[in-house]
This record gives C-alpha cells, structure tokens and sequence, in this order.
C-alpha cells in the first residue's frame, strides 16, 4: 500500500491551506492587535477564554508555552499542569512552559484554592492542549486528504500510523502562529469566573488508561533554583527606582491615628512618612533604613478594644451575633434517631484561631503611575487582588496589572494580598516604586486567620455500634471574610466594601447515619478570617472523629470496629484496612491499660474524606503523655491515602507528608492569642510550631486508584490528624482533650 | 554612621558602604542580590536567614555587617548553581526536599554546617542539629532524607 508522502514542501509551503494561523509579524499584529503569545516583553495579549491562542502557544522550535491563571502555592502545581499539557498535546514533558498568573498573559481562572488546581485549574489547559492537538492532526489531514485517523502524535510530532517515517513537527507545522481555533466556555457565572472557569472539550480527552506523563514522578521544575537560592520569589523582585516601606500598625484593631511626630524619624536618610487617613507608613532608600524608621516614628491613636476576652471565646462564639444560620446535610428525624439508640452523648470541642505562619512574611511590591500599575504579588487570586486594588486606587481595571510571583509557602490566603495593597497605598502617595515586606509581627498580628469554632455533637448508637443519629452544630466566623474588599490598608484609608461570603462549612459526615443533620452558624467576625488548609474540614473533622470514638469507648466498641461498622463505602473501608494492617492495630478493647505511671500510651484512629474527588485518609497515631507536665509526644504516625488517580506519585507524597506534618503542628501547638485590643502572638516563640525534633517516626501508604478522577491532595494529610491525635491521648488518659490545641496547659486541664 | 566595609563573600571580595549596624541580611540580599538567605523573622528564630561564617551557621538578620569583616561567608549560592550543585543541594534535588522552598536556602546551611562539624551524624543528630529551622510547608521529612543521603554519599564540606 502507498502510504501518503509527507514531504515538507507539500505540507509547509502549500498554498495558504495549511496557514490556519497569522504570522506573527509586525503587520500582523497590528491587524489583530494580538501580539507574539511567546513574546512576554509584549504589553498586551488579547485574553479570551473561548480562543485557543490565550491558552497556549506553540514555537517553531516546537516549545509549548501554556497560559495560566493559576498559581503554584509551592505545592508543585507548575509541574502537573506541564504534565497535563505534555499529556494531552503529545509533546515531552521538556517542552513546555507554564506562565502563571500574570494579568495581562494570562486568562483568569479565579482563584487558587483548596487544592483545586488539578481538579478544576487543569480543567482548560487540558481542553486547550486536546483542541491544538487536534487541529494539528487536521492540518495534516487535511492537505494530504486524510482521515485524521490515519494519523497519530507523539512527541510534538504529527506521522502516519502506518508509515511512521512520513512525520512533521507541531513546530514546522503552527511554530510561532495562531491556531485561530474557537474553544467553547461550559459556563460563566460569577461563582465560576471566581472559583475556576471550565470549557467543553469537543475532541475527547484521554482516558485514564492512556495516560503516559500523567502518573510519573517527574521531578519538579522548581525545585533546582529554589536549592540553589535563585528562584524568583516576589521577596526578590527589584525594580528600578524602588523605595523600601513599612507599614506602622495600629497598637489596636480598629484604632484612629490622631496624630504624628513625623520628627521622630528626621535623622533617618532619606525617611518619609506616608499618612492616608489612618494608614500610616514609611519609605526610606534603604530597607533597614524603613525598618529603623517604622520602629521610631511616634503616633498617637485612640484607644479601641473590639475583641473578646481570651479565655471567654469559645463561650463568647456561641453568644456573638449571629450572621447566617445555615443548613449543611439534614436526613431523617434526628429525635427518632436518638430515642432508638442504646449509648447517648453529647460533647463539645473547640478549635482555636490559628495562622498561616507563612516562613517569609507577606511581601509586595508596587509601580503606580498616573494611568498605569503594575503589582508585583504573590496573591493566590490575581485577578481578585487586581480589581480590589484597582477599585482601592481609584483606577479603571484596565490601568492595572497583577503580576504574580511565588511568595512563601501559605496554604491559604492571606497578607500577600494585604502587602500589594499597602505598597500601592505607598507607591501612589510618593510616585515611585515601593517594595513592602512585612516584618515577623505584621505577619503573625495581621494576616488574617483561620477563625476560631466551637462544634457541639449529640449523637447516639444503638447495640451493635451503629450510628443512629448525629446531630452536628458548629459556630464559627465565615472562611472567607478577607476574601475580599477587605485589604487592611482599604480599611485604614477608608472605603472598603468588606465581604459577606460564607465558608467553613462542615465536612459531609462519612458514616452512614439515618438521621443526621448539620446546622452551620456563622457569627460576626473579631479577626478578619480567611481560609487555611481543609478549612471546616480539619475543625469539623476532629469532633466527629472525637465524638465517634467517645460513642465507641461508651458502647464498649473498638474504633476501627465500629468506623468499619458504619461506612459501607468500599473507599473508605480500604484505607481503614490498610492503616490497620500498616499499623498493626490490635482491638484496643483487649489492651490493658495502665495508667498509674508518669508518661501514658495511647493509640487513635481517625478516617477523613475531603474536598474535591472526595481524598480518603485514615490515620493511626501513638502518642506518649507526661502525667506532671501535660506534655504530649507523637511517637508514630501511620496513614494510608487514596486521591484517586495520581498525577505525580512523588509530587503528591510531597504534599501528604507536608500535610501531615502541618496537621501534626496544628494539632499539638498552634493557637493564636490576643487581648481585648490585638493579636498578642507575634513570633514564633508566642505561636510555636513543629519543629524537626518532634518529627515521629511515619509509614504512609498510597492507595492508587486509576481508574477514578484526582482528588485533593494537600488536605488529605491534614485533616484527619487532630482527631487521630486527640483520640491517642483519650485512649493514654481515659479522658478526650475536646479543646485544641493539645498542649500541656490543655491536657493538664482534663487530667 | 555609614561606613565602607569589604566583606568576604562566596571567595570574592565585595565593598559596601553602609551603617555598621546594618544585618548582613539586608546587605547580601539588597546591595550584593544574593536572595538565597531570606528575611524570615529578623528575630534569629526561623533560620531562613542562615549563611556560614568560616564554616559554621549564622543568622545573618541578627548579625551586624561590621562584625563579619575579614570573616569568610558562604551562602547558598556560595555551595553551588542549578547546573552545578554541590553535593548537598543535588541529594537535596535527589529528594525533592522542597516545597514552597523559602526555608530551603537556610535548611542547606544549616545542614552543611552540621556536616562539617560531624560527616557522620545519625537521624537524631540531625533532627537535633535542624530543629532551629522552621518549614512551613512540612517538608522535613525529605530535608532529613536529603542530609542522610548526603551523608551516606561521604559529601565533603
Ligand atoms: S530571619 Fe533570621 S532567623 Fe528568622
Ligand atoms: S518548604 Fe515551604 S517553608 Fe519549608
């Protein structure tokens, strides 16, 4: 049979078929006012969802460079999205770039969070990199009057299956073009302009089963220049011209600046104040210099005390008013559930306000013209913090642009947004470039927080150990209050719209449970709060993994008999058996307990399903508990994850011992303090965290599931951490630790 | 008082003119634009800010420019590149001991001091050794199977 000649001059020099895109000369661009998609020194691109070229351009050296609006959080999302592009295009890993969230390259894909980047950021650049592929089959096709299926792709090469020597290069055939192909939007309310944008694929992704970068190990592409000390941070951004500011706080939340020595800083070279109603700030030429100059200047404030006494806030969440009274799952009658049941209780638990404590505090830098300003920020939503700081300056949208740079690992977010705004603040009151990097106390008093929850259970089961009623109410301040329309410097130079949306919901309770009902009661928030890492999940999470083993330890069950007992979900059940099986768990109902000596033993489980794809994780923790001081040790850690199918196998046990590592610390020892005024816990010696000599000992086992989509990943070793970990100390003491964190002023309490 | 210092960075010698009390921190990073050490605290608590002076660790946000004149100091770029890593960061690499990566730089300072000072320390060692060194991200499992591999490979320092 004659297989079809691919000659070059047939395919590449014919006339105009195969030019399904422009030339990216100057002429060109002038025509259609689109500008070289790989040029980045370019302006401006024109960002349009439904076009192909904003997504993803290819050169005629056969590199890819992919558009996108998301951000990598330092958890490896620039590598599995070059994964999903190499994937889905046919092109080596090697060769392709990803531009992150950059206002005027990128398309917005909302914001980056709850580890929804490969769940719904992929989303697009998939459908994008399956419609370049396609058209270049077609290109091919096309000229040489083929079916497209004679033709197959690999490696940025379009051959014919059945002369694979007849071959041309996506490079020869689009390099440095447009595709001028139409994508189409699934949809485009505001909750998914916010949360994500999807298209509809019309070529079909690949399955699973086809997968060939999907599911390796590729190392990440930033981790040699973050080894080396040379990857860009936003902390190293340097613009010429830049002046260094610090922001002066308030000694008080919600305090007004009255007056300033603006003498105190007049030795200082080159030292300006910066007042805006009550934002109050300093530049100097040399950083140490706005450092010196933020410590001395004197101001005088009123006097505020806005927040709840300390050792009152849980009791004061219950009595606060109440914003939104919601709903989560409500099945059956929860009354007939308790009156069937044989054990009854009823407890509550709390969860302190914690921090991000990002490592490296918040950092910005802004360049605010008449008519123009570029933000340089490691916000998680660029678009969000854009048109907050565009509506903040008094500026059309237009005139501004958010160009992210990775900041310190947050798992939330947080100040980073709040620091692009004070330098804009700053930059636009001296005309020049300001870098703002927030000092250790700005980041641990101001960031806002992961807000504070008290969570009441009744429940009851009947003799067999099953569940029969699971009546859940939490109160909490909303995850999302700083969200937007909310930057600290807004408020203090008046106008700030604030922000109403409600988060920090429940988790779905797992088990299976006739009657069963959550009731999600937001209340006005003290402390601007906003989302960390499995927010109302690792909260809701530890009471319901608490109170299922209290029931347990009432009714006489073992708590892996009874979690088994009471989910029939084949997901759930294979992790409880691999952690049993990876920890050796024996029926604590047969352990003999002594409890007279000075350091007690225990053991707890705890199961978890989380986020998008529903990640499963169950989790066995040994703990050591000093009787005098209170003072508790994880010895072992043992978990077992399934996240569905795996990206990035390595990637992804990254993310999990990291997740786990956070929950451990967030369970052991992170709760933020605060007087009637302000947060009091300022460094890291007020707000310890784990540190490399509490690391136990830790066997995680992944549970692959190829055949079902990704799931969440970070959370899946957070979440479930502080039940497993207060249910260790119940099984050690014989008395559960309800409030977290579990420190020795804690467990003393209950002991 | 602004003065003119030579400080002995990474084998070269480097002429600043700054006030004596200055943190080295902010004269590496801002008049030499070495951005490995990172401001972290400014309060010698986290040790992103770590460089070795003559070989063992210090905290350069605490450390004032004046005091570290005639000393040799090394900071990550000091080590190695991304085309040519010492050692200790390649097992670092090896590893994927990093994620968000701003502790990063002052982990591997950390490390080659302890190296230095014990070729051959045990997991207890090192976890001692580290825990002066905050990481957000949790990634401390890999930075201590980073140093171990390291060890293993008799790096030098
Ligand atoms: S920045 Fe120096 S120890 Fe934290
Ligand atoms: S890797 Fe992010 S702080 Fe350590």
């Amino acid at each position: 049979m004659n297989a079809p000649q691919f000659t070059r001059r047939g395919l590449l020099e014919g006339a105009g078929v195969l030019v399904v895109g422009l030339s990216f000369g100057p002429a060109a661009r002038a025509a259609t006012g689109q500008s070289p998609a790989a040029d980045l020194s370019t302006p401006v691109r024109i960002i349009d969802f439904e076009s192909l070229d904003s997504w993803l351009a290819i050169a005629r050296d056969g590199s890819v460079t992919v558009y996108t609006g998301r951000v990598d959080l330092g958890t490896g999302t620039e590598t599995v999205l070059a994964q999903f592009v190499a994937e889905e295009l046919d092109v080596r890993f090697e060769s392709v770039r990803v531009i992150m969230g950059d206002t005027r390259l990128t398309p917005n894909q909302g914001k980056t969070t709850a580890s929804l980047n490969v769940v719904r950021g992929s989303q697009p650049l998939r459908v994008a990199a399956a419609e370049a592929r396609a058209a270049l089959v077609e290109m091919v096709a096309a000229k040489l009057s083929l079916p497209t299926d004679a033709l197959e792709t690999s490696d940025g090469v379009v051959r014919s299956k059945t002369a694979p020597d007849n071959a041309v290069s996506y490079g020869e055939l689009i390099g440095d073009k447009f595709f001028s192909v139409k994508l189409e939007l699934a949809s485009k309310t505001e909750e998914d302009i916010s949360r994500g944008i999807l298209m509809k694929p019309k070529s079909k992704l690949k399955e699973f089963k086809d997968y060939k970068v999907i599911g390796k190990s590729i190392p990440r592409v930033d981790i040699p220049a973050k080894i080396a000390g040379t990857y860009e941070y936003v902390h190293n951004v340097r613009v010429p011209g830049m002046l260094h500011g610090r922001v002066v706080r308030p000694p008080a939340i919600g305090a007004n600046l009255v007056s300033v020595s603006e003498d105190t800083i007049r030795k200082i070279p080159g030292a300006r104040v910066i007042r805006r109603n009550n934002f109050l700030g300093v530049v100097a030429p040399r950083e140490e210099d706005a450092i010196k100059a933020a410590l001395v200047l004197q101001a005088e404030w009123t006097k505020s005390e806005t927040l709840p006494q300390f050792d009152k806030l849980y009791e004061d969440l219950t009595k606060a008013r109440v914003v939104s009274d919601q709903l989560g799952y409500n099945v059956g009658d929860i009354n007939a559930g308790l009156a069937k049941g044989k054990t009854r209780h009823k407890a509550t638990y709390d969860f302190p306000y914690q921090d991000h404590a990002m490592i490296g505090p918040s950092c910005a830098i802004a360049d605010v013209r008449p008519g123009q300003a570029t933000i340089w920020s490691g916000s998680q939503w660029p678009q969000g913090d854009r048109s907050d700081i565009a509506k903040m300056l008094g500026m059309p949208l237009e005139q501004v642009h958010l160009v992210w740079r990775e900041a310190s690992g947050c798992y939330g977010r947080l100040g980073c947004d709040d620091a692009a705004a004070d330098a804009a603040v700053m930059s636009q009151a001296v005309g020049r470039p300001v870098r703002v990097q927030w000092m250790r106390d700005d980041e641990h008093a101001w960031e806002p927080l992961s807000p504070a929850m008290t969570m009441t259970i009744e429940g009851a089961i009947d003799d067999k150990g099953r569940i029969t009623a699971f009546d859940y109410q939490q109160y909490s301040p909303s995850h999302s209050m700083g969200e937007k329309g909310n930057h600290l410097a807004w408020h203090l130079i008046g106008g700030a719209p604030g922000w109403g949306r409600m988060s920090g919901a429940a988790a779905n309770l797992l088990y299976d449970v006739p009657a069963k009902r959550a009731r999600n009661i937001y209340v006005e928030p003290w402390l601007r709060g906003i989302y960390l890492r499995s927010p109302g999940g690792i909260q809701s999470i530890f009471a319901y993994e608490s109170f299922i083993e209290e029931l347990a330890a009432l009714g006489g069950f073992d708590p892996l008999e009874i979690r088994l007992m009471n989910t029939g979900d084949s997901r759930d059940q294979d992790v409880l058996r691999a952690v049993a099986r990876l920890s050796a768990w024996e029926s604590r109902k047969n352990i003999k307990r002594d409890r007279t000596g000075s350091v007690l033993t225990g053991r707890g489980l705890a199961l978890a399903r989380y986020g998008a794809g529903e990640s499963r994780s169950a989790l066995v923790v040994d703990v050591e508990v000093e009787r005098a001081s209170g003072h508790v040790r994880v010895t072992d850690v043992f978990m077992a994850f399934d996240c569905g199918l795996v990206l990035n196998p390595d990637g992804l046990m990254n993310q999990v011992e990291g997740g786990l590592v956070q929950g451990l610390s967030r369970a052991l020892h992170e709760q933020v303090h605060f007087d009637r005024k302000k947060v009091t816990s300022v460094n890291w010696l007020d707000y310890p965290i784990l540190t490399f000599d509490e690391l136990p000992k830790a066997k995680l086992e992944l549970i692959p599931r190829p055949d079902i989509a990704w799931g969440s990943a970070g959370e899946a070793g957070t979440v479930a951490t502080a039940g497993a970990v207060a249910n260790a100390v119940f099984d050690a003491t014989g008395k559960h630790p309800r409030r977290l964190p579990l420190n020795p002023e804690h467990i003393k309490a209950i002991l | 008082m602004t003065e003119t210092f030579t400080l002995r960075v990474n084998g070269r010698d480097q002429s600043i003119t700054a006030d004596g009390d200055t943190p080295l921190l902010y004269i590496l990073r801002n008049d030499l634009e070495l951005n490995g050490a990172k401001f972290g605290c400014g309060l010698a608590q986290c040790g992103a800010c770590a460089v070795l002076l003559n070989g063992a660790e210090i905290r350069s946000c605490v450390t004032p420019v004046a005091s570290v004149v005639g000393s040799e100091i090394t900071t990550t770029e000091g080590l190695g590149t991304v085309d040519k890593p010492h050692p200790l960061q390649a097992a670092f690499v090896a590893e994927q001991a990093a994620q968000c990566g701003y502790c990063i730089s002052g982990m591997i300072i950390a490390a080659a001091a302890i190296l230095k000072q014990n070729p051959k320390p045990s997991e207890e060692e090192i976890k001692a050794g580290m825990s002066g060194h905050l990481c957000r991200c949790g990634t401390h499992y890999r930075i201590v199977r980073a140093i171990e591999r390291a060890v293993k490979q008799g790096v030098q320092l």
